[in-house]
């Protein structure tokens, strides 16, 4: 179990953050951000126990952990959005995810296999979504001085983080067929750092919030 | 294979750090632009308000004058009659009754070229040639008024802002220059409205005018801003004032 890799004290170092900027935050929808990643630093958590102390496949584990993780990005970003048709596009696609995610546990890859078909199209959904988060920081003059925009850092942390993951995703199925075991380190590789690019933006964007709102 | 979606990955990841930085480049110069902009719009906003202030101010002023020296003036030539009636009644009584006269006149001349509704009523053309008559009556002035170009109408605080022009400029005519002949050129060409009003007064020296920041004349440019106009002035001494009002896009 011990010592954690570098990544999970990121995620840790995120959680505290948001704990101690955000717990007394007015923003409703930046205050999610506690609950959210208390969740998922115990998934991880939990998932290097199940796989290092019991020696159990934590799948299951992922096949829920990942889809809220979207489901609760795309919430974030429609709620920071401030074009009224894109906060109805992310929110629309985010409910439909929601339904997808539903529908491939229970009839389609099940609890216990990867649920490979949910991770491409949040995975595509997820650049989709922050794409639009940036868009709506060009069109959108209300919005203010770009680097205290939370939504700048959350959008730049899901692009490069789904960016990152995407053609690993879409390759995955043929990577397991072939059993390609160094394809797969070097992508756990990529995808370890791109959690640093991640939550570091996580933590910026939390921090910027408090600053943005005491400019207020 | 592997090192084909690596690569892949590494160029799509370089790819959005490059789109990142551009619209953070793009989005700051934007939010840059604003900023600016709305520091524009408030410093022109005080600047207006500046300008109404002043506008205000001189109008006030110019009543106060207008009462002072006009019927002020003939009141008290009125009340020494009435002191001195005794002498020779008919003719004081008949005298005071002129000089009560005049000064309900020019009270009524003062109230109809201040108000407003009254020049938007009659309309700008009729407004100054109200206005040159009045002048013309007084005896002491040659005027004219000449209109070019197919007449149409202004919208009414154009035509209220740029009849405050003209008073004021008839105002200085008669009252710094001891001019004998004013005229009025009024142009209506479909580009733009000229109006200039010209004087064989005493004129001036503009650029000494200038350093003195004569308010006269800031006033009248100021107002001129109001409506999207300009206001210029040309002077020689003792060779007559002209100013020009020049209102684009009518």
């Amino acid at each position: 179990m011990f010592p954690l890799p570098p990544f999970y004290y990121f995620e840790i170092g995120a959680l505290i953050i948001s704990v101690a900027v955000l717990y007394r935050f007015e923003k409703k929808p930046l205050r999610w951000f506690i609950p959210f990643l208390l969740l998922m630093v115990s998934v991880e958590l939990t998932a290097r126990y199940h796989r290092r102390v019991l020696h159990e496949l934590n799948t299951w584990l992922y096949n829920i952990s990942i889809p809220v993780e979207y489901l609760f990005y795309g919430f974030m970003i429609g709620s920071l959005c401030l074009t009224a048709s894109f906060k109805k596009v992310i929110f629309y696609s985010t409910f439909i995810l929601g339904l997808w995610v539903l529908i491939n546990l229970l009839f389609i890859q099940g609890f216990t296999t990867l649920n490979t078909h949910t991770l491409k199209l949040g995975c595509s959904l997820m650049i989709l979504f922050s794409a639009i988060g940036l868009v709506d920081l060009f069109k959108n003059d209300e919005h203010k001085t770009l680097l205290l925009n939370p939504l700048f850092w959350i959008c730049t942390g899901i692009l490069f983080f789904n960016t990152g993951e995407f053609l690993y995703l879409f390759f995955f199925d043929t990577f397991l067929q072939n059993g390609w075991d160094k394809t797969a380190k070097v992508f756990a590789s990529i995808n370890n750092k791109l959690i640093y690019v991640l939550y570091s933006c996580i933590s910026i964007a939390i921090i910027c919030s408090k600053r943005s709102e005491k400019r207020v | 294979m592997t090192t084909l979606i690596v690569l892949g990955t590494i160029i799509m990841v370089l790819f959005v750090a490059f789109v990142v930085l551009l619209s953070y480049l793009f989005t700051n110069k934007k939010i840059k632009l604003i900023q600016e902009k709305q520091l524009m719009k408030t410093q022109f906003e005080q600047e207006l308000l500046q300008t109404q202030l002043e506008i205000q101010e001189q109008t006030l002023k110019t009543i106060s004058e207008e009462i002072h020296d006009n019927v002020g003036q003939v009141l008290s030539l009125a009340k020494l009659n009435l002191n001195t009636f005794e002498s020779n009644p008919e003719k004081k009584l008949t005298d005071t009754k002129e000089l009560i006269s005049k000064a309900i006149n020019d009270l009524r001349d003062l109230s109809r070229s201040m108000h407003g509704d009254r020049i938007a009523e009659l309309g700008l053309q009729q407004s100054l040639a109200d206005e040159l008559q009045i002048l013309q009556n007084s005896g002491e002035f040659e005027t004219h008024l000449y209109i070019t170009g197919e007449v149409y109408k202004l919208l009414p605080q154009q035509e209220m802002v740029i009849f405050r022009i003209v008073q004021e400029a008839l105002n200085n005519a008669i009252k710094h220059a001891k001019a004998k002949n004013i005229s009025l050129q009024v142009n209506y060409q479909p580009e733009k409205f000229t109006l200039i009003v010209s004087d064989d007064g005493a004129g001036f020296d503009t650029a000494a005018m200038q350093k003195k920041n004569g308010i006269g004349l800031k006033s009248m440019q100021n107002r001129a801003q109001l409506i999207a106009a300009t206001c210029t002035l040309q002077s020689f001494p003792d060779k007559g004032t002209s100013i020009n009002i020049e209102l684009p896009n009518p």
